[in-house]
């Protein structure tokens, strides 16, 4: 059942992550899931313009991939606190992103599904 | 510890609390100001990672711009397993910015509230106060904001170490040094045209002492280390046992002048040209005592252990066996990375830890053009001597001589006063030869023979001294006009007419 419901969850960060700024902020907060920031301030982190950041951050927050606490410019985003998601980001990081080719891979995929668009 | 109704907490940086005097007030706000490259972060990571591992204190680690992982990588350099820690919940870290953190601080039942008080956090870092300038630039609007975060941390008595940028070339007080209880900062000055070493100084540390003035830091493999200033923070003022204990030198000649060998106890001064057997005597002495079950402390800095070892070999001293046996310890500095304040330290903890019973430092020479401030040199020697006195060493400390400094100079000098004996080993133009020569300038509580001697290094038996210069009237006559004539010509008198 835990297993099942894991990879439910692996497929829904999978599908969720459609983007290169979503793997970034997925990076980001994998590497330091106690992080909290504005989307301002999340820009400053990955080096992105605040705009994409701020709608990369909240599709997250609706695939409850991350939490967002207050609105519009005091937005503040973490991690899901979820111990489920947690493990499941991690693993997901792990497994598809903490390669460096497969990640370069990844990337390459969303680039090229962001071209079609 | 505690002192009178006041708890001080010691951060667990070697050497901090020494010059803090045991630590910082429990609560206090610590800024640590630094130009880049000074060793805040790594100063304020240290405080943390001793805090939750050695005095159950936990902490949280606030970053504005260093990644965490960036972080706690650097700091496996060091042996500091931050990941562990933080598994164990006794550190907890956010990356974040300046405006969220405090808006979230502003908030009770915020995360970091809510972090503090689930896990006791004791000290947190944030690194850097600098950043709080990306919320605004007005100077009150800056100082109300850090003043209420660190009152809402003091009131929870947690320490707080606050990092800051600094230009090296800033003297101005920035208003962050008033708001907070304690300034130390961290530096990197030339002391010649080629290096540059790392200096700690506390500028302020409210209701409490410190050592003030400039200290040594070094950022080794377990991190930082600081060395305070010798002559501050050694403060052991006691003294060995008295003793009237004649201790032989090692070179007969020699105690037959002394008139039966040094007190136990007593630091000598030997001071003379380069060439004229300094090192020899000093080998002899401390090899001479090692052969009597009289352990041994051997400071070198111009030569190795292995060129130390070969030369003793030349002459006939096999220090090697004494090595293996631990009477003989060699400590051995490179002159061009030689810090004075770490050399004293070293010296110190042996001192304390094994039963020396005789010491050498060879040279001072080496030591003085290292000290940042030439001032200070007397002090830092004066305190070598009273470390080896409170453990009742007999030492011989080294001291070069240009060919021109007269033994009347040497006397009158600043550091002359700090010894009990005062040796001279010169270089003399005799008959067209170069002659070494000896002499006991001072011998404090004993009749001594006052004359020059002869030297000899022979191989097989190493130094000799032997008799005076009998049949030679008019060289000690011109000697003793030139050594008049030279001190003439120092206190910028005229030379009396012949």
């Amino acid at each position: 059942m835990e297993v099942e419901a894991q990879n439910g969850l692996l497929r829904t960060i999978g599908h969720a992550v459609d983007s290169v700024v979503k793997v970034e902020l997925l990076l980001f907060f994998a590497a330091h899931p106690t992080a909290m920031d504005s989307a301002k301030g999340l820009s400053m982190w990955l080096g992105r313009d605040e705009k994409s950041v701020e709608k990369a951050a909240n599709e997250l927050v609706e695939a409850a991939i991350l939490v967002r606490y207050g609105e519009g410019e005091e937005a503040i985003y973490m991690l899901s606190q979820d111990p489920q998601v947690k493990d499941a980001v991690c693993h997901f990081v792990s497994a598809e992103l903490s390669c460096r080719e497969r990640r370069e891979s990844f990337i390459k995929q969303l680039i090229h599904k962001e071209a079609r668009k | 510890m505690m002192v009178g109704n006041n708890e001080f907490v010691r951060l667990g940086i070697p050497g901090v609390d020494d010059v803090l005097m045991g630590g910082i007030l429990r609560g206090d706000t610590i800024l640590v100001q630094g130009a880049p490259g000074t060793g805040k972060t790594t100063f304020g990571l240290q405080v943390i990672y001793a805090g939750a591992l050695y005095y159950n204190e936990p902490g949280l680690i606030v970053t504005f711009e260093q990644f965490p992982k960036q972080m706690f990588r650097d700091a496996k350099h060091f042996g500091w397993d931050f990941e562990s820690l933080i598994e164990q919940r006794k550190i907890y870290v956010i990356a974040t910015s300046p405006h969220v953190f405090q808006k979230q601080l502003q908030s009770p039942d915020g995360i970091i509230h809510k972090t503090l008080a689930e896990m006791d956090i004791r000290r947190v870092l944030i690194d850097s106060i600098t950043h709080f300038q990306r919320i605004t630039t007005d100077e009150i609007q800056l100082r109300e904001m850090i003043s209420g975060l660190l009152n809402m941390f003091r009131q929870r008595e947690i320490t707080t170490v606050l990092t800051q940028e600094v230009h090296q070339s800033e003297h101005s007080f920035t208003f962050e040094e008033y708001t907070v209880d304690a300034v130390i900062r961290l530096s990197l000055e030339p002391v010649d045209k080629v290096q540059r070493r790392r200096f700690l100084e506390v500028l302020k540390a409210r209701g409490q002492a410190f050592l003030p003035g400039k200290h040594s830091m070094a950022i080794e493999s377990d991190g930082i280390h600081v060395y305070p200033a010798p002559y501050l923070a050694f403060t052991n003022r006691t003294v060995g046992e008295v003793t009237l204990k004649r201790v032989p030198s090692g070179v007969p000649g020699l105690d037959r002048m002394l008139g039966g060998g040094l007190y136990e106890g007593f630091c000598v001064l030997l001071a003379g040209d380069v060439g004229a057997g300094k090192s020899m005597l000093v080998r002899q002495f401390i090899a001479y005592g090692a052969q009597r079950g009289e352990p041994g402390l051997y400071v070198v800095i111009r030569e190795t252990p292995e060129q130390i070892l070969r030369v003793s070999q030349t002459v006939g001293l096999n220090l090697n066996p004494f090595i293996e046996a631990g009477m003989i310890t060699i400590l051995h500095y490179n002159m061009g990375d030689l810090d004075p304040y770490k050399l004293f330290w070293d010296i110190h903890n042996l001192v304390m830890r094994k039963n020396f019973k005789r010491a050498a430092i060879d040279s001072l020479s080496d030591i003085q053009p290292n000290l940042m401030e030439q001032a200070v040199f007397r002090d830092y020697v004066a305190a070598l001597r009273q470390m080896f006195l409170s453990r009742n060493i007999t030492s011989i400390l080294t001291f070069d001589l240009r060919p021109t400094t007269v033994e009347q100079e040497l006397i009158e000098s600043e550091i002359a006063l700090l010894f009990d004996a005062i040796l001279a080993l010169r270089l003399r133009n005799i008959h067209d030869h170069m002659r070494k020569t000896i002499t006991v300038l001072k011998m404090r509580g004993s009749e001594h023979d006052a004359g020059i001697r002869y030297v000899r290094i022979e191989p097989g038996e190493g130094m000799i001294v032997e008799t005076g210069f009998e049949g030679m009237p008019s060289f000690l006559r011109r000697l003793q006009q030139l050594s008049m004539e030279a001190a003439k010509e120092k206190r910028g008198l005229e030379t009396e007419p012949s």
